[in-house]
């Protein structure tokens, strides 16, 4: 099992720590929208940590609900109270940790990606978006009213995707409320 | 439950203190005598204040914390280096002669507020942990000289000038947050469990203490010339603890015994048995 | 602009209060949540306020050369920003890959839209999934802990480069030293008070309609006073610019 492990877990911490990189490298470069004061270090940890918290709290998520279907209708996770019941109902044959991963990652994995992807596209949004509206600063130009007004812009705009966020919150819930229904008894 | 954790698997609890405490402060202070020699001794002072923090956060969350074990080495790294670089700041302010107290007050100064959060949690939030004072106080003075150490060892000094040049302003200060949280807390939330043995943690917590060095040396490549010594002694020195510590731990387990993957009939015989039953 | 060593403390202080508060606004189900056991986003309350935190910290440095009030709100946005956009992937997770409604067994309606819970509630569980009033919850936590992060940042900043040791060098219109130990500092500001905050929750919350959110008072004081030591600590570490 470990050596069947640490190559994947290798394999994809590079794959994170490239991006993350990447990302970081990009924010430092002295363009209209980037040129954040953070040196890359610093931004890295910063983005790591978020992506550690975003991973932790989607991805979790379907890793802890697939073993609910075979309980109830529509999922809805085990209670607590019968938690080491003996399952009676799984599916067959092989079954060990890899196949909980391969189950992640039809889903939860590519919608983690997205999440971290979308809080990172979205952040730029008021320092590149804003920046239509006069020159951001950050290490190449210095605070004048112009600057404030791009970042005012920007920052509004943000504002507004958190209001449509949770619009589309609210619509998921009744949708899955209309859809799923009540519990049956 | 003992107050050092759980009774006859764990270590004398004054073993660490005084290899953190004197192994760290003197591997700091011993930093200026020599650019290659010093820088070594620093990152080895810092070895020796994560080892010492892993067996504080085994004692201290052997108890339940409620949130894991990683958020109190994060708390404790976090005002350990605020206290670390203004303990530095003051030996600034003092002078150029007073450069020696820095280090030393750094700890104190992350040792008092370690003890001001754990009276603020007995006290304000009321949380039921008789040890948490003693060993957050430990914790932060561990973590503050795990950041001092490998801050000297990249700069090559514990002035704050130099730290300031090397350290902050290309931003390895929050590196080495992250890198010691996960040094200090990783042995033991590793390693936790009801047949918890502290020698196979605190052996975990050489081999993080030394690749979190090693990396330490990769890093100091642009500031030291002493950095391929951190980076190899590190490497060395990974090597040989985490094989100690794999090798405590199959010692300890009951058997491991790769038992391969069921025979190719099963599937075989479950079409047959499919067949019966769809045929019945 | 120099600032004073009392109106630092206090804007660290009142930051750490900000951030120890907006954490008991932020819906965290921890371990039970990841198995869809209980209502709240599936991590642990200092990591998820934390991660909110790093991304305000960094849409707050990027308007580092701005006045107060929009380093502020940009610090608000970006936490709130990464809460939202989380809690709402969180979601689609839960109605699509779980295949639960979202709803909450604490109350029998949600505040907000006035849903019936109970009916939706897995029997057994404390609920599952974020309903809208834990999200609009949790926007709000991230905003507060945003707001908090951001004016510890800005003060702190202000006060380094008015030393000759983090001057804004010639040429340049930010002082990289002083911005990235504002910004640690910030960082670590941000972790003792989720910590401090989380130790008060133990373990999980949902938001504003937990009968869990009357012990905020508690952990506003102990904030207060943890932050106000960070913050004298902030002030020794402006005295070590005078070189």
């Amino acid at each position: 099992m470990v050596k069947e492990h640490l190559g994947p877990i290798a394999g994809h911490g590079f794959i994170v720590t490239f991006t993350i990189i990447g990302v970081s490298y990009l924010m430092t470069l002295p363009i209209q929208g980037f040129a954040h004061p953070f040196p890359l270090p610093m931004l890295a940890v910063l983005w790591g940590i978020t992506i550690g918290a975003i991973g932790s709290s989607t991805g979790d998520i379907h890793y802890g609900g697939e073993r609910e279907y075979q309980q109830y209708p529509f999922g809805g996770g085990i209670p607590v109270r019968i938690h080491g019941d003996i399952t009676r109902k799984a599916e067959l044959g092989a079954r060990n940790s890899l196949d909980a991963v391969n189950f992640c990652a039809k889903y939860g994995g590519p919608v983690t990606g997205f999440c971290f992807g979308a809080i990172v596209f979205f952040s730029f949004w008021s320092t590149v978006v804003g920046g239509i509206f006069g020159s951001v600063t950050g290490t190449i130009l210095p605070g004048n009213s112009d600057s404030n007004t791009a970042l005012a812009v920007g920052t509004t705009i943000l504002f507004i995707i958190i209001i449509l966020i949770i619009i589309i919150n609210n619509r998921m819930e009744v949708f899955a409320r209309n859809k799923y229904g009540p519990y049956l008894k | 439950m003992s107050e050092n954790g759980r009774g006859p698997n764990s270590v004398d609890k004054r073993k660490p203190l005084v290899l953190g405490i004197v192994g760290g402060l003197i591997g700091i202070y011993l930093t200026p005598i020599n650019p290659i020699i010093g820088p070594l001794l620093a990152a080895l002072g810092a070895v020796c204040g994560i080892v010492w923090g892993a067996d504080a956060i085994a004692r201290v969350a052997s108890y339940g914390l409620g949130t894991g074990v990683p958020s109190i080495g994060y708390m404790s790294l976090a005002f350990s280096l605020v206290g670390a670089l203004s303990g530095l700041s003051v030996a600034v302010y003092l002078g150029t002669s007073y450069t020696w107290i820095g280090p030393v007050l750094g700890v104190v100064l992350a040792m008092i507020v370690g003890a001001i959060v754990a009276g603020l949690g007995l006290t304000v939030l009321k949380m039921k942990i008789p040890i948490l004072m003693r060993c957050t106080i430990e914790l932060a003075g561990a973590a503050a000289i795990s950041v001092l150490g490998f801050s000297a060892a990249i700069a090559g000094s514990y002035a704050m000038p130099n730290i300031l040049h090397s350290v902050i302003i290309p931003g390895y200060i929050a590196l080495f947050f992250i890198l010691n949280t996960m040094a200090i807390q990783h042995p033991f939330n590793a390693c936790l469990g009801p047949n918890e043995n502290r020698t196979r943690t605190l052996k975990l917590a050489f081999s993080t203490a030394f690749i979190a060095m090693a990396i330490t040396g990769v890093i100091a490549m642009p500031f030291s010339s002493a950095w391929y010594v951190i980076a190899i002694v590190g490497a060395i020195g990974w090597f040989v603890s985490i094989t100690s510590f794999i090798q405590a731990s199959k010692d300890e387990a009951a058997l491991v015994k790769w038992t391969g993957w069921w025979p190719h009939e099963e599937g075989e015989d479950f079409d047959k048995e499919v067949k019966e039953i769809k045929e019945a | 602009m120099v600032v004073d060593p009392l109106i630092l403390i206090g804007a660290v202080a009142v930051g750490g209060v900000l951030i120890g508060g907006g954490v008991h606004f932020i819906p965290v189900g921890g371990a039970p949540a990841a198995i869809a056991t209980a209502t709240g986003v599936g991590t642990g309350t200092a990591m998820l306020a934390a991660g909110g935190g790093m991304t305000g910290l960094i849409t707050a440095a990027a308007a580092t050369t701005s006045p107060l009030w929009l380093v502020i709100l940009a610090g608000g946005a970006g936490s709130a920003l990464m809460l939202g956009i989380t809690m709402l992937v969180g979601n689609w997770v839960y109605i699509w890959g779980v295949g639960c409604v979202p709803s909450s067994a604490k109350v029998t309606h949600d505040p907000i839209t006035k849903y019936e819970q109970s009916k939706f509630v897995t029997p057994g569980t404390e609920g599952h999934g974020i309903p809208t009033v834990c999200f609009v919850s949790g926007i709000i936590g991230g905003l507060l802990s945003g707001f908090g992060g951001a004016l510890a940042y800005y003060f702190l900043y202000y006060s380094l480069i008015a030393t000759p040791g983090y001057a804004i060098p010639s040429g340049a219109y930010v002082s990289l030293g002083a911005a990235t130990l504002a910004g640690t500092f910030a960082l670590g500001l941000f972790f003792v008070n989720s910590v401090i905050a989380s130790y008060n929750i133990g373990g999980t919350i949902e938001g504003f309609h937990d009968p869990k959110f009357a012990r905020l008072p508690r952990a506003a004081l102990a904030c207060i006073i943890a932050s106000a030591i960070v913050g004298a600590l902030g002030v020794l570490l402006v005295q070590g610019g005078s070189f």
